[in-house]
């Protein structure tokens, strides 16, 4: 082999892209960071210091485990090195390892520092730890907005993220830095969930016990992630106890839930198991107060691990029914069910890791008159969507760099129905596509750039298109000094999610591919930003970003108080940015986040309407919220914990009426004895008005006692404190103002076993 | 105080601050508008029909009657009060305002409502015979009939209306051709009728036609031409023009109708 570097690299590159192996630069140290009993550890460091004769030689390597626990340090010489693992809350693992040939695998695992009590961790960074689009969320950073339930959810933390916009407290639809809901892709142990945000905003399909880590992307995500132009959600669900059972129930006014775990062969194989159903709708009837709104969900893994490979299996199924407005007859639901299998190895004749996934997912949904909702026909839309998946990715160290690649095979068929007599559309599709993709990291002293690129097949067009992309960070003072960093890309999406604009607050997204006319999705991101360790417990995070989404198909504007969905292409441009602050001082914790963005959709082929003659060819959508603050509190007071959480959302946008009317219009004469009229809404332009700002204040305290062996926790707050008339939304067919959830106390109990 | 202390005066001192920040809503753009207003005056017919609803804050119209007055105002100062029916439609009630006050061609009228919401009136100006011809070529053997209208005037429309027994009643059937209109250059319409196509289309298995007839109704200024898509004309308060309705928005027009009878030979369809 010659030793001239750069033949070395196009040689392992090309070796490794044809056969998954490529020569080896030094040695390497590999493997996974589990907590005892509890499984991966994401975010634990792995340092290696080589010895000689009880002594240091050369520099400290390390690295940080990813969300499946995943480590791995590279290039690195023969010899005796010591090994460290930590985590905060956990006690240090080390070992001295000696390299001579091939890859090393160490796959240490951490008891909790106390041997005994509850395990609390705390990952790096936090909430306003914040890389090139990138907030690694991990389970200690959940339990730090206060929840209105004794058991978290992860929607509550994603809610409290700067750029994330939500209409209202129902509904579930998250709007990421001027994307809508069906550009993000959510990821749950490598499968997709279509509509895991259930509809009391609360919710989702990730109770916050169950979630291992959370990558979310809110753009300039790298070329692994292909199929969506927004944001993404990559979830890791939490492995079972492969040491002891373990259950937990909990009760309170919003859900009731169960949860159980436990080892399948004590040591190396677990499951974990969760249901929830929600019971607001039968409390609040109870009290007199109609909440029409109701979920469910389930999710069970089973999972199996060695020191050089972790597998598991995974099924959720989740259940939204109901009415956004309790005056209205306008029903929906919806239904998830994702079936999923993942293996991540580090095989011994391979020097890398390998993350193989393989699911099948499909939603269920619908929206019709309440009366009729339960028989199909009572169904005014509906959309299925299935998506069989298969996804491999190889990353390996090829010593001054690493290599990452893979591929992704999938099969869509969709299903959709909607529209009024003189716009319905009842159609399918069934799309063959795949992706594949390789990209580097390559570090340059303090500066690490990653470019990428994914070659993704378009499964409309039959054709291929380059998606090239690249992330950067700088740590010019090393890594606990300030971050620098960057990232930017282009993104293609040609499954469509359709949905009427008008009607800003509805939940249902018919699921297509590209209408008649139109070609994929294409989005432009970039984005930049640092985050700055001011002093010690207090980081500051800041980012900026612009965005552009072209072949972006609305809903044509009509007076008509009817659904339309015959859309028209525009672009959606978005520009903003965040400040998020998180300071940690003795038992108080505090969390402020700033969010400002602005996003226009224009259209490209004609106006979206004409009035009085003149065309009107942009507007601001009704998740175009320019301000957003977010302020959480913390207190551990010993027995006690509080917590307090402030919103504020300067006002969304909203089509602000004339008035409405029932016109005989005069095609030919208007034959009002014979015509029944159109009922119809007279405006001046799409959202040409905003709502009043939003803000509410949540406060909590909770505490725990001990039940014999048991532990009760218990949790007592309000929802909306001071009891503020938020606009929800406004309906604009019927003229009606929908208020979000008034003044909410609660008490809640979790009772755990040991 | 403990720091505990301090924390809840200061949330509690906050939250009654942001509880009295609350700022009136008002979710529609003021308006002067008050009603709405469909329909038209016909120099040839014996009752006038207006509909009249109210511009309301909400949608949908009340089974109550509409506590407003409508008045047809002649332009030498007669005037006719009209009379309120509710019919129910499947779009919601329906507030029918007639009158078999005269109305003549030629003339200006002036419709006035008057509503608790404030006053709204428009002008209706009925074409002058003396303007316009209006020529039909229709026989047993001329296939398709053929409605030819001249002179600075707009055609409203042209209707196919039959009189059928439908499950032993005697109903009238109106077919409305206007999207058929075809306009030449130096301003003449031309509509083209196929028998065949309007007996199909106006019938339902077991009916019986007993006549067909041609109503060809002539405007001074009709709003809404070929083209016009319907998502078009109800984006428009006013219907493609500005100003028709002082104090509310929809249109009254002015029109009239002449009769003649349709024929043709069987089959007569459009090609």
């Amino acid at each position: 082999m010659t030793s001239h570097p750069g033949r070395r690299f196009l040689w392992a590159a090309l070796a490794t892209l044809v056969v998954g192996a490529a020569p080896v630069w030094g040695q390497s140290v590999r493997g996974f960071v589990t907590a005892s009993g509890r499984g991966p550890l994401a975010g634990a460091n792995v340092a290696l210091q080589r010895v000689e004769a009880g002594a240091a030689v050369g520099a400290l390597r390390g690295a940080v485990a990813d969300a499946q626990g995943f480590y791995e340090v590279g290039a690195l010489e023969p010899g005796r090195y010591a090994a460290r693992a930590t985590y905060v809350g956990y006690a240090a693992a080390l070992d001295t390892l000696v390299l001579t040939d091939g890859p090393a695998t160490w796959s240490p695992e951490l008891a909790a520092a106390d041997g005994l009590g509850e395990v609390v961790v705390q990952a790096d960074g936090g909430a306003a730890d914040v890389q090139a689009g990138l907030q690694k969320i991990r389970p200690a950073d959940l339990g730090r907005i206060p929840s209105p339930d004794v058991a978290g959810d992860l929607a509550v933390y994603l809610q409290s993220l700067p750029g994330v916009v939500t209409v209202g407290d129902r509904g579930g639809g998250l709007f990421v830095r001027g994307g809508t809901p069906a550009q993000n892709l959510v990821l749950v142990d490598g499968a997709p969930v279509f509509q895991p945000f259930h509809a009391i905003g609360f919710f989702s399909a990730f109770p916050e016990d169950l979630v291992g880590a959370a990558d979310f992307y809110a753009g300039g995500y790298g070329q692994r992630y292909t199929g969506r132009v927004s944001s993404v959600l990559d979830v890791t669900l939490r492995e079972g106890s492969t040491e002891k059972l373990q259950a937990a129930g909990t009760v309170g006014p919003f859900v009731v839930s169960a949860q159980g775990e436990g080892p399948i062969e004590r040591g190396t194989s677990s499951w974990i198991a969760s249901a929830r159903t929600s019971v607001v709708e039968p409390l609040a009837e109870a009290v007199g107060v109609d909440v029409p709104l109701r979920f469910m969900d389930g999710l069970v893994k089973v999972s199996t691990a060695s020191d050089a490979s972790r597998c598991s299996a995974h099924a959720l199924g989740t259940y939204d029914r109901g009415r956004l407005d309790s005056e209205s007859e306008d029903a929906f639901e919806w239904r998830n069910l994702v079936v999923g299998g993942r293996c991540v190895s580090a095989p011994r004749g391979l020097d890398g890791r390998i993350d193989m996934a393989a699911s099948v997912s499909h939603l269920d949904s619908g929206i019709g008159p309440a009366t009729a909702f339960l028989r199909s026909d009572g169904r005014e839309r509906a959309s299925r969507l299935t998506e069989g998946r298969f996804s491999a990715d190889l990353t390996r160290s090829l010593g001054w760099a690493r290599l990452q690649f893979g591929a992704r095979g999938s099969l869509v068929i969709t299903r959709y129905r909607f529209g009024d007599d003189a716009t319905s559309r009842e159609d399918g599709d069934f799309l063959l596509g795949g992706a594949a993709h390789v990209g580097l990291e390559v570090p340059l002293g303090p500066l690490t750039v990653s470019p990428g690129v994914a070659l993704v097949m378009k499964p409309y067009s039959e054709s291929f298109g380059l998606e090239p992309r690249v992330r950067a960070s700088l740590l010019p003072a090393g890594p606990r000094g300030p971050e620098l960093s960057a990232a930017a890309g282009l993104y293609r999406q040609s499954l469509v999610g359709l949905t009427d604009e008008r009607d800003a607050a509805s939940p249902f997204i018919a699921w297509t591919g590209p209408p008649a006319g139109f070609d994929e999705q294409t989005a432009l991101h970039a984005l930049a930003g640092a985050t700055v360790p001011l002093a010690r417990g207090l980081r500051v995070g800041v980012e900026g970003y612009a965005r552009r989404i072209d072949g972006l198909p609305i809903p044509i504007w009509s007076a008509r108080t009817q659904f339309t969905v015959l859309p028209v292409e525009a672009r959606s441009t978005s520009v903003g940015a965040d400040a998020r602050v998180e300071w940690q001082r003795g038992p108080a914790y505090t969390y402020v986040s700033y969010a400002y963005g602005v996003t226009e959709y224009q259209a490209v082929d004609g106006p979206f309407l004409v009035r009085g003659g003149q065309p009107y060819d942009r507007y601001n959508p009704a998740h175009d919220r320019r301000h957003q603050l977010q302020m959480a509190l913390q207190l551990d007071l010993g027995r006690v914990e509080a917590g307090a959480r402030w919103q504020y959302g300067s006002g969304l946008p909203y089509t602000r009426p004339y008035g409405f009317d029932v016109v005989v219009p005069p095609f030919g004469l208007p034959e009002v004895t014979t015509a029944p009229g159109y009922p119809r809404v007279v405006f001046e332009r799409p959202f040409n008005g905003r709502l009043p700002s939003y803000h509410r204040l949540d406060l909590s305290a909770g505490t725990d006692v001990r039940l014999g062996e048991a532990r009760l926790d218990l949790r007592a707050g309000a929802i909306n404190t001071y009891n503020r008339d938020n606009v929800f939304y406004y309906d604009v067919f019927r003229g009606r103002r929908v208020n979000q959830l008034p003044l909410v106390p609660y008490v809640s109990a979790r009772l755990r076993t040991p | 105080m403990t720091r505990l202390g301090l924390v809840v005066s200061g949330v509690a001192l906050a939250a009654c601050a942001l509880a009295g920040c609350e700022v009136p809503f008002d979710p529609r753009v003021p308006s002067d508008d008050g009603v709405s207003l469909s329909g038209y005056l016909d120099a040839t017919a014996d009752t006038q029909w207006v509909r009249v609803e109210l511009f309301g804050a909400v949608a949908g119209t009340s089974a109550r009657p509409l506590p407003v007055a409508v008045t047809l105002v002649d332009e030498g100062g007669a005037e006719a009060v009209l009379d309120q029916r509710v019919r129910p439609t499947v779009a919601g009630p329906a507030h029918l305002f007639w009158t078999t006050a005269d109305v003549e061609p030629g003339r200006t009228y002036r419709l006035d409502v008057e509503a608790e919401v404030g006053p709204a009136t428009t002008a209706v100006v009925t074409p002058d015979t003396t303007d316009y011809s209006v020529t039909v070529d229709a026989g047993p053997q001329t296939c398709p009939a053929v409605v030819t209208v001249r002179g600075d005037v707009d055609l409203a429309d042209v209707q196919v209306v039959f009189e059928v027994v439908r499950r032993g009643e005697v109903e009238t059937v109106r077919l409305s051709r206007a999207r058929y209109v075809e306009v030449d250059a130096d301003g003449t319409d031309h509509v083209s009728l196929y028998l065949t196509d309007d007996v199909q289309e106006a019938t339902r298995p077991g009916d019986v036609v007993l006549s067909a007839r041609l109503r060809v109704s002539v405007a001074t200024d009709w709003p809404v031409g070929s083209g016009v898509t319907l998502e078009d004309v109800l984006v428009e308060p006013e219907l493609g023009a500005v100003d028709r309705i002082a104090g509310g928005v929809g249109f009254v027009g002015g029109v009239v109708s002449e009769w003649f009878a349709h024929g043709g030979p069987v089959p007569c369809v459009r090609p």
